[in-house]
């Protein structure tokens, strides 16, 4: 056992942060100035297609995320992460992770499940809607579960073919790069692993993700908490810093236990991988359902610390709770989550 | 962070729960905590086994070796105190001495001081207890009265001291005492080495609401110790509270947490078995909060992992602690509300044992849990060092 970080994973994390910072320029103010969404640089990329090769994958990754959400990053590294962790899979058909997005059950992108129906050549043909997903950037295929007789089954589709329309979206959250999709026959996809695969790959897919979306919140949260206390010393009123009273004062060291207590759970989520590699269902169960109800307190909070300040556009501070908000959707909120765990408390 | 044990740290954590196994006191089962009632009984039965714990070799496991410890691995620590805590073993007599004073003495004490006390203390011959708080330094611990005037080769202390836990069971007091210009606040402060059956010394036990009385008054009336008695620097006696303060963070703050989660389980298991399930399919406001509630459990748990491997690399001082001490406090007193709801009317009655499964728990820890956020520091003064150490704000 290794209760802490090593020195590695500080410079992991001082690498992110350091690649990160220059897609974004700032924090979440000046996005609001500049909201085009910049791609992180190729070495960003390389380094998350990396993860999964390098020595302790699953805490490498949240690590990732974990910056990814305090730079404020655009382009969430999730998806790059999570095809990279099926490209890895030998019960699936993925030449490799680079350009491909993601819309499986569970993650939030779609209502209901496309229905796949058989086509000419073996190939699938999809029908159905996704509401939002995440745009890599890059992306020319779409890793999807549709249903199937023999239920759901996870599918790659080409993006750019008769039947498939990309639609611009207008978003909670609009400084992730994000579109909704409308499929219909003849949009043809290839099945990369079968009913009985994808039901356990699903699983693993969905505690991945849980654990994903858990860093990126308590990135962002530490973000928001780190613009709460900087203004807190800055903003004078009675003639003092408003961060010297009381209020305001607990009201961050509140927010600071919050947040490490996420943390916390994160990490150990992270640090406990199963055999398989991916984390601990229940553990990931955990760290989403905390993270979940931490980052939109967080937000809501430090918008309040900031008065009037708070609720402008150009201050930027609604788009840290856009993107809790968002991020509560991916892959299960709160009750979604206590729901699964509340399974292993008898 | 990687929460996967080796080998050897398995072989480690089957030996102790092995010799925890023949060794927890007679009748003492798993489910089943059979402390004596009376506060005194319970005090010489915690004696009893911090002596057996002594003869197994399992006090001052992270003592360095020179004084007697072990020189265990913080891991090794870790895996003790969660088979400790797992087993529901009872807690030692001397934990004041062996968490706080002892390292306070490593750092601060002089030769003759560490080679005559820490054997005793690690024995259980010696019982310490901290003499710190005064009715009107509590929360401001820098404006203690007591005053100790220097006399020859001799110090008289006169005050009164409140709030030292288990003072009428100790032996000895680290008695914090002012040596100098009050207007100087913490730095005319003094720690002194006070056998307590030293003429002019009065314990007075103080009835808490839980109708225990661990807490006492210590009134000191023109009493006399040596010079050698002087613990750390003349007027540094403030140095010696942030040690044993920083001590009382870590792995001792594991045990609780584990305890804690030892206890909830078994509430949720045991309501789930009278109510056959049903309470929990068919409340899911219910089963929710339950979740959540086991998620910070286990939340809390790898953030005193996390803190106790800060504190071995030197990386934090005492105001992360803080953060641990503030968020255990309250969910320790959140758990007490669920248990409410999961226990009913069991929480109107006193412990009783069934099944060989001993009730009572929660009505007591209801009552005890108020405390959590007083004892050792409030959490609203938790807040401002969290607020003025860790997150810099003035104030």
């Amino acid at each position: 056992m290794r209760l802490g970080l090593l020195a590695t994973h500080d410079e992991l994390k001082d690498t992110v942060a350091r690649m990160l910072a220059g897609t974004v320029d700032a924090p979440v103010q000046r996005i609001a100035a500049a909201p085009e969404h910049r791609l992180p640089p190729d070495g960003f990329r390389d380094l998350v297609d990396g993860v999964w090769q390098a020595e302790e994958p699953l805490l490498r990754a949240a690590l990732i995320a974990e910056e990814a959400g305090r730079a404020f990053a655009p382009v969430s590294p999730r998806t790059a992460l999570l095809a990279g962790w099926l490209a890895r899979d030998p019960r699936v058909a993925v030449a490799g992770p680079a350009g491909i997005a993601i819309s499986v059950a569970g993650d939030g992108s779609a209502e209901e499940m496309p229905v796949a129906v058989a086509g000419p050549d073996g190939e699938a043909v999809l029908d159905g809607e996704c509401i939002l997903v995440e745009d890599p950037g890059d992306a020319t295929e779409l890793l999807i579960t549709a249903r199937t007789q023999a239920g759901p089954a996870l599918f790659l589709m080409p993006l750019d073919q008769p039947g498939v329309e990309r639609l611009e979206r207008d978003r909670l959250d609009p400084a992730r790069p994000a579109f909704g999709l409308r499929i219909a026959p003849p949009a043809a996809a290839r099945r990369i692993a079968d009913a009985s695969a994808t039901a356990a790959l699903l699983g693993e897919i969905q505690a991945l993700g849980r654990l994903l979306a858990a860093a990126e919140m308590l990135g962002v949260a530490d973000l928001m908490l780190a613009l709460a206390t900087g203004y807190s010393r800055r903003r004078k009123q009675f003639g003092v810093a408003i961060g010297s009273f009381q209020a305001v004062a607990h009201a961050c060291a509140d927010m600071l236990c919050e947040i490490e207590l996420l943390r916390s759970l994160v990490y150990a989520a992270a640090a406990a991988p199963t055999a398989s590699g991916a984390p601990d269902r229940a553990m990931a169960a955990r760290a989403k359902g905390l993270a979940c109800e931490t980052g939109p307190r967080v937000a809501n909070r430090v918008v309040q610390i900031f008065g009037g300040e708070g609720l402008t556009w150009d201050r930027g501070l609604h788009f840290g709770l856009r993107r809790q908000q968002a991020l509560r959707i991916a892959f299960g909120t709160a009750e979604q989550c206590w729901d699964d765990t509340s399974e292993t408390l008898t | 962070m990687n929460l996967t044990e080796t080998p050897a740290e398995r072989e480690f954590r089957r030996r102790v729960r092995s010799w925890l196994a023949d060794n927890l006191p007679e009748g003492w089962t798993e489910g089943r905590r059979a402390e004596p009632r009376r506060l005194d009984d319970r005090f010489q039965f915690r004696h009893a086994w911090h002596k057996r714990l002594h003869e197994g070799g399992w006090i001052g496991l992270h003592w360095p070796v020179e004084y007697g410890g072990r020189g265990f691995t913080s891991v090794e620590q870790l895996i003790f105190h969660e088979e400790m805590a797992t087993a529901e073993a009872p807690p030692v007599a001397n934990w004041v001495g062996i968490e706080l004073v002892a390292p306070s003495l490593m750092r601060w004490g002089d030769e003759a001081q560490k080679r005559h006390y820490l054997p005793r203390i690690m024995s259980g011959e010696h019982v310490w207890c901290q003499a710190w708080s005064e009715p009107g330094a509590g929360s401001d611990l820098t404006a203690v009265a007591t005053r100790a005037e220097r006399d020859g080769d001799a110090f008289v202390i006169n005050g009164r001291k409140r709030w030292i836990s288990w003072a009428q069971f100790a032996t000895h007091a680290a008695v914090l005492v002012r040596t100098g210009d009050p207007a100087l606040r913490h730095r005319s402060l003094s720690c002194l080495i006070v056998p307590l059956d030293t003429p002019g010394i009065t314990v007075r036990p103080i009835a808490m609401l839980n109708g225990e009385a661990e807490e006492n008054d210590v009134f000191f009336e023109d009493v006399r110790v040596p010079a050698s008695a002087l613990f750390g620097p003349p007027d540094g006696g403030w140095s010696v509270v942030l040690t044993a303060m920083a001590a009382a963070r870590g792995s001792t703050s594991l045990v609780r947490i584990v305890d804690l989660q030892v206890q909830f389980g078994k509430m949720v298991r045991q309501a789930a078995a009278r109510g056959g399930n049903r309470f929990l399919l068919d409340d899911s406001h219910l089963r929710r909060r339950l979740a959540r509630a086991e998620a910070r459990l286990q939340a809390l748990k790898y953030l005193a992992y996390r803190m106790t491997a800060e504190i071995e690399a030197g990386e934090i001082d005492g105001a992360a602690g803080s953060t641990e001490k503030l968020l255990w406090s309250e969910l320790s007193q959140e758990l007490t509300e669920l248990a409410l709801h999961l226990e009913g009317p069991r929480m109107l009655i006193g412990g009783h044992v069934e099944d060989d499964t001993w009730f009572g728990h929660w009505r007591e820890a209801f009552m005890r849990a108020k405390g959590t956020s007083v004892e050792g520091g409030t959490s609203e003064i938790q807040r401002n060092t969290i607020a003025r150490r860790v997150l810099r704000l003035a104030g």
